[in-house]
């Protein structure tokens, strides 16, 4: 329109509205790291809610200190990314009370099939959040000091949920009735569920 | 020499156009671009064949940036004008930046962007005092919530009194099906740093129900506000208090009933407590 070719010469004027787009990125995450934060928290409270669910059948049994051992990681990995919602002002996702309800019923329903169908819903899961962080993790590392602090944060959680993942795989997740069918099931449930909350 | 002259130009570019006095410098300036006399500051030496062998990607977002803010200008310059001649391409055509007289055809929409564009800048403006507010008070000693969300309702909707009489044009604009995403994105951002500031750190259905809530009571207040003729608005500022009272009890009756995930956990958690009973799963 009435731009030039060497237009961009006329930006330095010191006029008080030229900064408002400088302005709103200062205080609020991009949208990128936003739906990072958005859907990883979204993640992690159907994580606590499985292990919760999980814990609610087998708490009594000779798997329930294993499972409570994770159970208080997830709890962390929880309140850490409430957290940078808060510090990030990123929009919780919508669904939170679905993934509430959702989270406890696969961690009961699965441990009601027996603490081998839970371990296998476990290594599930958690392969499927290993996956995910580390996707993110290769978008942070294009710039490694942008995110530090989030890449960190993601760093430590991908490790710890692989740890999940083998731990799973030691109780014998893989003798689980219908395991092959199992796993593709909640499979494609967590990344349905990661790819909603991306969004929404 | 050629950055600090244009430095210059610039500065008194500024201050003639926000003297709202007609001048020229426009076309000047433009007229020196073409034969690339200037150049841009932190880059001497550059001349603008260098400049052209930029990436085309590069330049055209330069050219998109420059555009913003021309058109920014344009608005911030017709806002004097609306209270004659309304939310309308009228008042775009009417700045007296020196731009010609064709330069409302980069606003489509017609007056819509400059409610918008308004709106907007109402929007900054609120937040750089609600942070300051914020930074004011030592830690810990931040005033009660509510009184911030009246304060800052307050705040904004007094931003409107010099375009009070034709703000209810602006609100039927805005409520135009076609611009309904935009103002209310712009609404929303309003609630949401509203909120922000007053404290609200919550993570769940809370941080919905509590903007959606703010939304409503600060467009009833709007409402309220365009027709108050009472002396200062005070009908609106009594009027604004007791929604948000009201807002707040509303919170507190549904928090206490329990309608809330907690609930419907418990309530699933019971279900499989019986249906373990009857599987005789409890060991």
């Amino acid at each position: 329109m009435l731009a030039t070719r060497t237009s961009h010469n006329i930006i330095y004027t010191p006029f008080s509205a030229l900064n408002i787009v400088q302005k709103r990125c200062a205080h609020r995450a991009s949208k990128d790291v936003a739906s990072m934060i958005r859907v990883n928290h979204a993640g992690e409270l159907g994580a606590d809610r499985i292990y919760a669910g999980q814990m609610a059948i087998l708490g009594n049994t000779s798997m329930g200190k294993e499972i409570q051992h994770m159970w208080d990681q997830e709890k962390k990995h929880k309140a850490k990314f409430e957290e940078l919602i808060s510090k990030y002002r990123v929009r919780p996702t919508a669904f939170v009370p679905i993934w509430n309800v959702a989270g406890f019923v696969l961690g009961a329903g699965t441990a009601l099939l027996g603490p081998k169908a839970a371990m296998a819903c476990t290594v599930a899961v958690e392969s499927v959040i290993v996956e995910h962080y580390n996707d993110q993790l290769r978008t942070l590392m294009a710039d490694p000091k942008a995110h530090k602090e989030l890449l960190e944060v993601i760093q430590k959680f991908r490790d710890e949920e692989q740890q999940h993942h083998d731990l799973g795989l030691e109780h014998g997740a893989e003798q689980a009735p219908f395991y092959d069918g199992l796993t593709k099931l909640i499979t494609l449930g967590c990344k349905v569920a990661i790819s909603i909350s991306k969004t929404v | 020499m050629a950055a600090l002259a244009f430095r210059e130009l610039s500065s008194i570019r500024s201050f003639l156009a926000l003297n709202g006095v007609r001048t020229s410098w426009a076309s000047s300036l433009r007229q020196c671009h073409q034969n690339g006399q200037f150049t841009p500051p932190g880059s001497t030496g550059h001349n603008s064949q260098s400049s052209s062998s930029d990436s085309d990607g590069e330049t055209s977002k330069n050219e998109k940036e420059y555009d913003k803010n021309i058109s920014r200008q344009i608005l911030a310059a017709s806002l004097p004008f609306v209270p004659r001649c309304g939310w309308t391409k009228t008042a775009l055509r009417a700045q007296t930046l020196g731009y010609a007289g064709i330069s409302h055809g980069m606003f489509p929409q017609g007056g819509v962007e400059l409610v918008n564009y308004f709106y907007i800048d109402c929007n900054e403006r609120l937040v750089e005092k609600l942070r300051q507010d914020a930074a004011s008070h030592p830690e810990g000693k931040a005033p009660d919530p509510q009184i911030i969300v009246c304060d800052a309702v307050e705040a904004r909707l007094r931003m409107i009194l010099p375009y009070l009489d034709r703000w209810s044009e602006a609100m039927v604009l805005l409520a135009l099906p076609r611009s309904v995403p935009t103002s209310l994105a712009n609404l929303l951002t309003l609630v949401d740093d509203i909120c922000y500031y007053a404290g609200d750190r919550s993570v769940d259905v809370r941080w919905y129900s509590r903007r959606l809530g703010l939304a409503t009571v600060y467009k009833m207040t709007e409402l309220y506000f365009i027709q108050d003729t009472s002396e200062d608005h005070k009908a609106t500022w009594k009027f604004l208090k007791q929604r948000v009272e009201e807002a707040v009890q509303l919170q507190h009756i549904l928090h206490e009933a329990g309608i809330t995930p907690k609930i419907a956990l418990e309530t699933i958690n019971s279900t499989f407590d019986a249906a373990r009973s009857i599987l005789r799963l409890n060991r």
